[in-house]
Parts: C-alpha cells; sequence; structure tokens
C-alpha cells in the first residue's frame, strides 16, 4: 500500500532544519493544523490533483491574473494557488496585529516628522544623509499637513519566521503594497473548492476589506458623501486585476491619467454627463508618474496639475506622496529606533539582521559572507536585481561584489533568512505530492484620519514554488496559499 | 460613467460585431469559389478586401489574391488589427478595462475565448476542416455573447453603449456588402436575373443571414430591388440598416436620462432613418445609382458616430445650439516652484 500523503509529509519535514509551520520537529502535526492533517490524509493524491485542478480553471476563467514584465507578449499568469491554507492561531495574530499596527503608526510619525520639523534627523535617530540623498524623498510634501497627519493609509508588512518560529518583519511596503486582492479572492476559491476543511475551523473573515478600505478612504475627505476613484496605470499594469477589483468591490470608478484633468486646482473625471468632481484619490500609481508637471514629464499615467490640487487641499491622495522615504530598504534597519523614538516603545516585531552595504565595517564583512547572503538594492522593489548568495553562480557573485562597491549605498545585505516551510501541493505529471516550501506572510493594515490602525485578519501567505528557495515574488515564480488566522475557541495552541 | 468606458463599451459592441460579420463574408465568398467553375473569370476574394478597407494593409503583406492568404490576413493575423483574431482580442481587452461593468457570465465567455485564441489554428488548419467550423464557431460565440449580454446584463448606460457599437458596426457593413455587390445592380436594375448572378445575390443573402428571410418573405424568385428592400428598408429583418438605425435610436433615447440632451445628435439621426425609407432608397438607386447611394447612407451613419463621439466620449467638446462643435479651452496651472 502507497505511504499516506501525510506520512511522506511527516518524513520530509522531520529530516529539515527550517521551522514548518504545520510540522513539529517530532512529525507530528501542530495542534491547530490536525484537522488539516486529517484532511489530507482523507484525500488521496488523484483527489487532491483534481480539487487543484478545480481552483486553478476558477482562477483562471475568472481571470485573476497578473502580468508577466520579463515575458515579451505580456502573458498573463494566473498566481499560482496552493489549496493548504496556512494557519495563524489566535495568540500569534495578536503579536501580528499589533506589531504591523505599531509600525505603522511609527512610520506615519516619522514621515510626518521628515516633511515638517525633522527632529528625529536632529537627534540622530536616522541619518540626514540617507533621507536627503533618497530618491523617494518628495521636496513638494515638505511643510504640507495632510488629512490627520497620516501619510500610510494602506500599509503591507511582509513578514517571515525563523527557526524558532518567532516572526520578523523583512520589509514593509509603504507606497503601494499589492496583493490584497490575491488575499480575497483565495479565501472565495477556498470556500469553494474545500468548504469540508473550512467548516472545520472558526475562520475570521477578510471579504470585507473593500468596505473597511472605502470607510478609511471617505473618512479622509472633509466632504459628506465624498467621490473616490482608484487610479490604475492601466490595464497592462502587473497589479491591473488588483486595481479593478478595489474599485468595483468599493462601487467607485476605475480611472486611468486620460479620465483625469485639473481645473483650477480642482480634480475632476470625464464622464458622459460632463466633468466629475473627485474628493478622494485612491492611486496606484507610483510617485514619479503622478503629475507631469511636478515628476517625470512623459509620463502619460497621471494628470497635469494633480499635485497643485492635492497641495490646495482640495483632493485627497492616498497613500500620501513621498512615502518611499520611510520603506528604503537602508532606512528599514532604523525602524526599530524610529519606533522606539517616535512611540517611546520597545519594538514588537524585530528587523532581520540587515547590512548597510554603506559602512565599511558592515561592507567588508558582507563581501566576505557573499555567499551566505541575500543583497538587495535600496531603490527598487518585487524582487528584481536581488542576489542570494547561495544559489548564485561564481560569475552572477563576482558581479554583485563589482556592483557593491562602485554603489555601495544602493545596498543593504541580509544574512540568508530561514524562512519557515510549508507544506504545499507539488505538481508532478497527472499526480502530485506534498512538500515544504518556504513562506512568508503580507498583512495588510489601514490607517485612517483618525490615525487609528486596523489590520485584516489575514494576509497574503505567498510561498516560493520552486524547492528551496527563498524568493516568493509572484513575479519570480511565486505562489499563494490561504491565511487562515483563527477565532480565540477553537485555538489549540 | 466614464467616457472611457462607455467608449469601450461601444467598442466591444463593434468587435464582436465586426469578427461575426467577417466570418460570414469568409463563409460565403468560400462556398462561392468552391463553385469555381461557374466563377472562373469572376474574382471571388476581392471583395472582402474591398469591403473591409484592407487594401493597403493587404497588400502590405500579400502579393497575390488567393484564398490561404486572405484567410490568414483577415481570420487568423496578428497584425492586422481588423482580423477576427484581433478584434476577438481587443474585444477581450476593452471588457478587461470594465470587468466591474459587465456580467461576470460575459467575461467568462469572451475570456474562455481568449484563452483558446492563444493558441490559434493555423490556416492549413482552418482550411483543412472546410472552413465552416471555424467560422461558425465564432458565429455561434459571437451571437452567444449577444444573447448573454441581453439576458444578463441590467439595462442601464452600459448596455445602451454596448448595443450603439453593435448596430453601429452591422449597419456599415451592411452597406459595404451593398456597395462591393454594386455591379451586380448596375448591370440589370429589374431584369431578368442570370444565373451567375443569381448566385451571386444568394451568397449576399446568405452573408447577412438574410436567404431564408427572403424566402419567405418573397419566395424563391430573386429580385434585386426585393433584395434592397429587405437589407436595407425593411425593419423587421435584424440585419437590414433600418433596423439597426432603429436600434440606435432606442439605445440614444435611453442615454437621454445621463443628462446630456443634445439636440444635433437626435437630429442627425432622424434624418439617417430618413434614408433608409422604401421611397427614398429606390430614388436614390435610380439616381446615382447603389454604389454612391450606400455611400450616402455611410456618410450620414459616419455623421452620427462623430456626434455620439463628441457627445459622450469626448466631453470637453460641446454642441452649441447652432449645431457647431466647439472644444473647450482649458488651461493648464502653471509650474509652481
Amino acid at each position: 500500500m502507497k505511504p499516506s500523503l501525510s506520512n511522506m509529509l511527516s518524513q520530509q519535514v522531520a529530516s529539515s532544519s527550517f521551522f514548518d509551520e504545520m510540522i513539529a520537529t517530532d512529525g507530528s502535526p501542530r495542534p491547530a493544523y490536525r484537522e488539516v492533517f486529517r484532511f489530507l490524509d482523507e484525500l488521496n493524491g488523484l483527489q487532491f490533483t483534481e480539487l487543484q485542478h478545480l481552483a486553478d480553471m476558477s482562477l483562471y476563467t475568472q481571470g485573476i491574473t497578473f502580468t508577466v514584465y520579463s515575458d515579451a507578449r505580456g502573458t498573463e499568469k494566473i498566481f499560482p494557488f496552493d489549496l493548504i491554507p496556512r494557519l495563524i492561531t489566535h495568540l500569534e495574530w495578536q503579536t501580528v496585529e499589533q506589531g504591523v499596527s505599531q509600525r505603522m503608526r511609527a512610520l506615519n510619525a516619522f514621515l510626518h516628522d521628515i516633511y515638517h520639523d525633522q527632529k528625529g534627523l536632529k537627534d540622530g535617530v536616522v541619518p540626514t544623509r540617507l533621507i536627503q540623498g533618497s530618491a523617494h524623498y518628495c521636496r513638494e510634501m515638505t511643510g504640507l499637513d495632510v488629512p490627520g497627519n497620516v501619510y500610510v493609509h494602506i500599509g503591507g508588512i511582509d513578514l517571515i519566521r525563523d527557526q524558532d518560529g518567532a516572526f520578523l518583519v523583512l520589509e514593509d511596503n509603504l507606497r503601494n503594497p499589492s496583493g490584497v486582492a490575491y488575499l480575497v479572492e483565495n479565501r472565495a476559491v477556498m470556500a469553494r473548492v474545500t468548504p469540508e476543511l473550512m467548516h472545520r475551523y472558526r475562520v475570521r473573515p477578510v471579504h470585507h476589506y473593500p468596505q473597511l478600505l472605502f470607510d478609511k478612504l471617505a473618512g479622509l475627505s472633509t466632504v459628506a458623501d465624498p467621490t473616490i476613484a482608484v487610479l490604475t496605470p492601466g490595464v497592462y499594469n502587473s497589479a491591473y486585476f488588483e486595481h479593478s477589483f478595489l474599485a468595483s468591490q468599493m462601487g467607485v470608478e476605475l480611472v486611468e491619467g486620460q479620465d483625469l484633468l485639473v481645473d483650477n486646482d480642482v480634480l475632476y473625471m470625464k464622464t458622459t454627463g460632463g466633468l466629475k468632481r473627485i474628493d478622494v484619490l485612491y492611486r496606484r500609481v507610483d510617485d514619479d508618474f503622478l503629475d507631469p508637471l511636478v515628476f517625470r514629464q512623459d509620463s502619460m499615467l497621471g494628470v497635469a496639475g494633480l499635485v497643485g490640487a492635492y497641495r490646495a487641499g482640495n483632493v485627497v491622495i492616498a497613500n500620501a506622496m513621498g512615502n518611499g522615504v520611510a520603506d528604503d530598504k537602508a532606512v528599514y534597519a532604523y525602524v526599530p529606533d524610529i519606533i522606539r523614538y517616535y512611540l517611546g516603545e520597545e519594538p514588537i516585531l524585530p528587523n532581520v539582521p540587515t547590512y548597510l552595504c554603506a559602512r565599511k565595517e558592515q561592507r567588508e564583512k558582507v563581501l566576505d559572507h557573499l555567499s551566505e547572503m541575500v543583497v538587495k538594492p535600496t531603490d527598487a522593489s518585487g524582487g528584481y536585481g536581488l542576489l542570494v548568495g547561495s544559489h548564485a553562480s561564481k560569475q552572477e557573485l563576482a558581479v554583485f561584489r563589482e556592483r557593491i562597491l562602485a554603489r555601495p549605498d544602493d545596498y543593504i545585505a541580509q544574512p540568508i533568512q530561514q524562512l519557515s516551510t510549508h507544506p504545499t501541493f507539488i505538481r508532478d505529471g497527472d499526480g502530485g505530492q506534498l512538500a515544504p516550501r518556504h513562506v512568508d506572510l503580507r498583512p495588510f493594515a489601514m490607517c485612517g484620519a483618525g490615525g487609528e490602525v486596523t489590520v485584516l485578519p489575514g494576509g497574503l501567505t505567498r510561498v516560493a514554488l520552486t524547492e528551496g528557495s527563498l524568493v516568493v515574488n509572484s513575479s519570480q515564480g511565486g505562489g499563494s496559499k490561504d491565511t487562515w488566522v483563527l477565532y480565540p475557541e477553537g485555538d489549540h495552541a | 460613467m466614464l467616457s472611457r468606458t462607455a467608449q469601450s463599451m461601444y467598442r466591444l459592441g463593434r468587435h464582436i460585431e465586426h469578427a461575426e460579420n467577417i466570418t460570414r463574408l469568409l463563409d460565403v465568398t468560400h462556398r462561392m469559389s468552391l463553385e469555381s467553375t461557374l466563377y472562373s473569370d469572376v474574382d471571388v476574394w476581392s471583395p472582402l478586401i474591398a469591403v473591409t478597407r484592407s487594401e493597403e494593409a493587404y497588400l502590405a503583406q500579400y502579393d497575390s489574391l488567393e484564398q490561404a492568404h486572405v484567410y490568414s490576413f483577415l481570420l487568423l493575423s496578428q497584425d492586422y488589427s481588423g482580423s477576427v483574431l484581433s478584434a476577438l482580442r481587443a474585444a477581450r481587452e476593452e471588457a478587461r478595462t470594465m470587468r466591474e461593468r459587465i456580467s461576470e457570465e460575459m467575461w467568462a465567455h469572451l475570456n474562455g475565448m481568449y484563452l483558446e485564441m492563444q493558441r490559434p489554428p493555423t490556416v492549413s488548419q482552418v482550411l483543412a476542416q472546410g472552413s465552416a467550423a471555424f467560422n461558425t464557431r465564432i458565429q455561434i460565440f459571437c451571437n452567444a455573447f449577444h444573447g448573454l449580454t441581453d439576458n444578463t446584463m441590467v439595462r442601464a448606460v452600459s448596455w445602451n453603449f454596448l448595443r450603439l457599437g453593435r448596430f453601429y458596426e452591422r449597419a456599415v457593413m451592411t452597406c459595404r456588402i451593398l456597395e462591393v455587390k454594386h455591379h451586380l445592380l448596375d448591370a440589370g436594375p429589374t431584369g431578368t436575373v442570370a444565373a451567375l448572378d443569381l448566385h451571386q445575390w444568394e451568397a449576399l443573402l446568405r452573408s447577412v443571414s438574410g436567404y431564408e428571410a427572403y424566402r419567405r418573405l418573397y419566395r424563391a424568385r430573386i429580385v434585386p430591388s426585393r433584395v434592397m428592400e429587405l437589407l436595407v428598408c425593411d425593419d423587421r429583418f435584424p440585419r437590414s440598416v433600418h433596423y439597426c438605425l432603429w436600434q440606435m435610436q432606442v439605445a440614444l433615447e435611453n442615454l437621454l436620462t445621463e443628462g446630456k440632451n443634445n439636440p444635433v445628435l437626435a437630429a442627425l439621426m432622424r434624418q439617417a432613418l430618413k434614408l433608409v425609407q422604401q421611397e427614398a432608397v429606390r430614388d436614390g438607386i435610380l439616381h446615382q445609382g447603389l454604389a454612391a447611394e450606400m455611400g450616402t447612407l455611410q456618410a450620414a451613419l459616419q455623421a452620427v458616430a462623430d456626434c455620439i463621439h463628441e457627445t459622450y466620449f469626448d466631453v470637453l467638446t460641446v454642441v452649441a445650439a447652432d449645431g457647431v462643435a466647439r472644444k473647450i479651452a482649458m488651461q493648464q496651472p502653471q509650474q509652481q516652484q
């Protein structure tokens, strides 16, 4: 008789040195996962393949896809979805929620300070050079008072778990974090494909995210019933599905730059009934492209005069411009100090150790141990131009060594993280098998005009589908899982 | 509704209708080419290129008119924007920018075809099946789309723009088909129809699904003036110019709730409808010939389309009571330092 799926899995995980989300070191399932484990045992491999196929088709026919830039044909792909859910117990979630919330508050306070008195720079919390030299520093934001002093209305904080299962912050995304639509859609697919598994748990809902977002955005305006619009770069943007999803779920218009017009510092959209004023713009276009009068002149994605309208207080833009100065990978290293300085609190979620290549002694350490480091450029995102030392060829290592030496300020390095693993269905011909794959977690937080932070009880669990790979980005062959944050009861931990 | 979305709806309607029309034309021409002994001296393929207004694009790619080339050009070309494949892709792209405006079923239908056409058949595969299989598949797809549209969409602004596009495209195509066949009528206006011409008239009727309708209304004898009556003037036949114009008028009346009442547009619409009255058509053909008469009709349609554009898609244009369109000059704010 064939060994069961879960047995094979236990053996694989027991011989690994990573923290596994489902299986403890003795090969038995962690308490919260017992029902998932049983569910997998009840299914045989073939049934599982069928379920997985059902889920894929559901995503495909709905067109829940993203565009891969490196592919010349601009091909759309579905974000690979894995059916085995990632569970987070109530206790674990409390830490995540409080830690993410704390980080959002601290970074908002930091941004307000950077664009006003810069006390933190004067007190040496963050080196002035780092802020002034940042490509994301936005002059137009200087001295500008934004509603509620909130800059980061929507943030995505990337978390990983170390060998002991403790959550660490890998990265802050304070500009245009994406992925929340997949999170909501993943849940819908799970409910459709594996309802019997969901019934065995009490999972906190996530489908109300668009309503939460709508309330937060509406609250930013002084107008009683404000007109909200979502600004997208267009259908060829990799996150277009999400933009369209959010607009339609909120019941607001999805606009492109060509739909907009600014007259006398007021933002309008062109409609079949004439011009209509916009009060709140949830923009998913990067700073550089928002307003050709202020930023890149060749940009067709924004609208001329938008910054003027914003500065005149006639439109609220979420997220604020110039947030990149706070989620730069070099500033990241200082976030624990930022939390202590602005909030007077100890960080709840620690950073992963980070080396600044700009500093001679740290740079030398990085170069000496390059094959054990993940090197990241400080001004890019999306996993492009990243070096994972252990998986790099000699040639790639040499290239990065030269790059670091040429522009040390542009790079940071982190020891290769022991991302936790999670059993994942790996396709193999017509069938497939379960195997541990590395995962991270991106919870989404919203900050309203009153400064209150709401963290959606869930998150996007991204999984590196290639064996041993630590890069979870969708653009680099990553997939995702549904993330179940459990209610206190039924918490077995 | 956003002007861009309204225009996308309108284009979506046009793309789907266009794809269907091309496959119909190909089907009919193919059937004619099979009876090639009869038509040995008739070039069956060049009218197709004329109807689609694609001479230049075609000649840039091919130097001879033959079936395989015309098929790969009109059906499967990735480069020519008027091919069936391009129209289906364009339709799906338009839909993608306004998924929240169309029903789930419509999206799934369009997306399913898009996924299928990611690996389109080759010309030889299409022809090996006798080509009808593929063309029928597209025609059924297009009609199913119209069915889904009418059965799942709220009768609101989107629906009206979609229908506006569909019926505009259909009206134009019917005019053009008649235009290229003008030599048939000009040769013998009311007299008896020669065997060769008979086949051509029959093909023409088939290309607009009008053969059965014609037989039922007028029985088997094909009389050119009656064909004209059916395809231009009869408001009961869903592919006639009159029917299309009427549907456009209904859509425009429904759109009055959008708050814009452009009297010029309504006047242009009435004017176009006058042109498809039986007597007007008969007189027109008598005086200036079929080709010119179809030209007049198309010009009237074009005027309506331009006015739709100015009224709904380009909101910075206002039409004053005197009927002259004027662009509003918007002052861009100066850069602040």
